[in-house]
């Protein structure tokens, strides 16, 4: 019987650090969506089992980070789902229910750790 | 006969004393005439004409002494001509000649230099005309005015000095590249203003007219100005979209406020250093944005070179860290292109970018640009479309030229993503053309210029990632080939970019 995972959304526009996040966090064992931008992580979250963390960039094209967790703040379930920040600018204004940040460039081992903190153990 | 005796005796002795009557009287006379000569407060002389008709001072006054600081030794006996100097001396010994031959009195102004100095008289001279009619000799008086035409001089001098300091004041008042208007009264009426004050004023001003007759409301701050009493420097002030630094200060005239105001246009200053500052945000933007472009590769690749690792621990994985390693080299790719992007600046901006020209096909170069970028479209999820005209050979960069394709081809896949794209290659009036259409957000009319300049980005940057050099590149490139880009663009409906290359003479 398949085992259920810990699942965790990372929304990021670039497909290079998109992927090597998937991969990073899917060789520990979580599954992994993404999305390319705010719009589309939203249209993704009601698509899979409600996530345990949301890994979201900021600076992003149709539907930026900060626009995103508006949204998100809107639906009593969703707003419970805890979101770290991955990015450049630690200066900027974090959007609502932020729970950290990860600074980029990301260091694999805190990525990690974030997760753990967020989700537990995985199920790898 | 006692009587004619004593008559005679008396006679004799009245002769006598008679004779010594006279002679006292005439020395009383003398002495008379001496004392009233000196008396007189203007000089007096006399000058007799000898047998060759040269005429000689027989007699001066005191008066003529002290005028001239000449001594009796150097006048009495001597000839005019050897007391009075030229230039003078011409005009009186021909007044002199004019008064013995025509026996009239003549007056004239004499200025004469003396020992004593320059000496001006108002001179008198009679001829002197004996028993028989004839004139030998002429009795002068000079009036000496020097006092008063000293007097006179220094006024004009003074004058003649106040007159050349006016005009050099109005002078510089009327070049001088800065505003002045002098303004009376409460109602601000003109009294005076430069040519330059008429030109910059963003007021119709007239001399005798009030100073803000076109303006009332600029009337107020004037008056509370004056009435502050203090000197009120404003610079940079906005006026009707333009831009004027001045001083205005009170002064107290003939029991009357008025106001001295002196500026300068600085609408060219002040548009100067908006756009300074403008450019010095787009650098600091640019930093921030380039900063953060780097950063992204650099995050992949920070992931990646420490997942490798822990695969290279056991060989389970050969797949996992081949994969690792090419998703390491395809992020050092991108690093490497936004490094090669500032370099591009750096050396447009030096003019440093040489092309090494070679013989090419470009529809051949455009058909390998759109081969290589197949999987990024892929990615897009646009449909790149050729139309490409067999073979248009030119003598052009190889690479650059890549470059400029791909980089029209990567702003078509990033504001038309999803959307096709339509890649064309022709020849037309004497001139290849390479035409990229995409059916992307397009482009407002009033930016189509702004996109081709450095740092220049038209859509924000949290929306549409990049360094914003790309247009800017791309048009160098085709600027030092000798040709042109140009832009046809919609909002929303997509834009076409065409780009010009000259082609070689033999070609045309």
């Amino acid at each position: 019987m398949k085992r259920e995972c810990k699942s965790i959304l990372v929304v990021e526009d670039d497909d290079g650090i998109r992927d090597v996040m998937r991969f990073a966090l899917e060789t520990e064992g979580y599954s992994v969506f993404t999305a390319a931008n705010g719009k589309e992580g939203l249209e993704m979250l009601p698509r899979m089992s409600k996530p345990c963390l949301i890994l979201l960039d900021l600076m992003m094209p149709v539907m930026d980070g900060w626009e995103f967790s508006e949204a998100l703040e809107k639906d009593m379930v969703m707003a419970t789902i805890p979101i770290v920040v991955v990015s450049a600018f630690g200066d900027r204004k974090q959007p609502i229910g932020s729970k950290g940040l990860i600074k980029k460039p990301v260091d694999l081992e805190m990525l990690l750790q974030i997760a753990g903190r967020w989700c537990g153990a995985s199920c790898a | 006969m006692l009587a004619l005796a004593l008559g005679a005796m008396d006679v004799e002795a009245l002769s006598n004393n008679n004779a010594r009557r006279k002679k006292s009287d005439e020395e009383e006379l003398l002495q008379l005439r001496s004392l009233v000569f000196e008396a007189l407060a203007d000089v007096i002389f006399h000058v007799s004409m000898d047998a060759q008709g040269r005429f000689k001072f027989t007699f001066a006054n005191q008066k003529f002494f002290a005028a001239t600081g000449l001594q009796p030794t150097q006048v009495i006996g001597k000839y005019v001509d050897e007391v009075i100097p030229e230039p003078s001396l011409s005009v009186v010994l021909g007044n002199y000649r004019k008064a013995v031959l025509e026996k009239k009195t003549i007056q004239w102004n004499e200025t004469t230099v003396y020992p004593s100095g320059v000496r001006y008289g108002d001179v008198t001279i009679v001829p002197v005309i004996d028993s028989n009619g004839n004139c030998f000799s002429i009795v002068g008086t000079v009036h000496d005015i020097t006092p008063i035409k000293e007097a006179e001089n220094k006024q004009f001098n003074l004058l003649q000095e106040i007159h050349a300091r006016n005009q050099l004041l109005e002078t510089l008042i009327a070049n001088v590249p800065a505003a002045i208007i002098l303004s009376r009264g409460p109602d601000a009426i003109v009294q005076l203003m430069n040519p330059s004050a008429q030109k910059m004023s963003p007021f119709k001003i007239e001399v005798n007219r009030p100073l803000f007759e076109g303006a009332p409301h600029f009337l107020t701050g004037y008056l509370q100005q004056i009435k502050s009493g203090t000197t009120v420097n404003v610079v940079d002030r906005e006026i009707d979209g333009r831009y004027f630094t001045y001083v205005r200060i009170p002064l107290r005239m003939e029991g009357e406020d008025c106001v001295l105001t002196m500026g300068h246009e600085t609408t060219e200053e002040v548009v100067l250093r908006k756009q300074l500052e403008k450019e010095i945000d787009q650098r600091d933007d640019f930093i921030a944005i380039a900063s953060h472009e780097l950063r992204t590769p650099l995050t992949s690749l920070n992931i990646l070179l420490q997942l490798i690792p822990k695969y290279l621990k056991d060989s389970v994985f050969p797949d996992v860290v081949s994969t690792l390693f090419q998703r390491s080299l395809a992020q050092l790719k991108q690093f490497s292109n936004l490094v090669d992007s500032l370099l591009d600046v750096t050396r447009i901006r030096a003019n440093q970018i040489v092309l090494n020209r070679e013989k090419l096909d470009l529809s051949q170069v455009v058909h390998k640009v759109v081969d290589q970028s197949h999987e990024a479209s892929k990615d897009a999820g646009c449909n790149i479309t050729e139309e490409l005209t067999p073979v248009i050979l030119g003598d052009w960069d190889p690479l650059r030229i890549e470059q400029v394709i791909m980089n029209l081809l990567s702003n078509a896949m990033k504001y038309g993503a999803g959307k096709a794209i339509h890649v064309s290659t022709r020849v037309e009036s004497g001139v290849a053309k390479i035409v990229v259409i995409d059916e992307g957000i397009g482009i407002a009319k009033e930016d189509q210029e702004k996109i081709f300049n450095r740092f220049e980005r038209v859509v924000p940057v949290k929306k549409y990632r990049g360094l914003g050099l790309g247009l800017y590149i791309t048009s160098e490139i085709v600027r030092l080939h000798g040709g042109t880009i140009s832009v046809e663009s919609e909002l929303g409906k997509g834009s076409k970019f065409t780009v010009s290359l000259p082609l070689p003479q033999e070609n045309v």
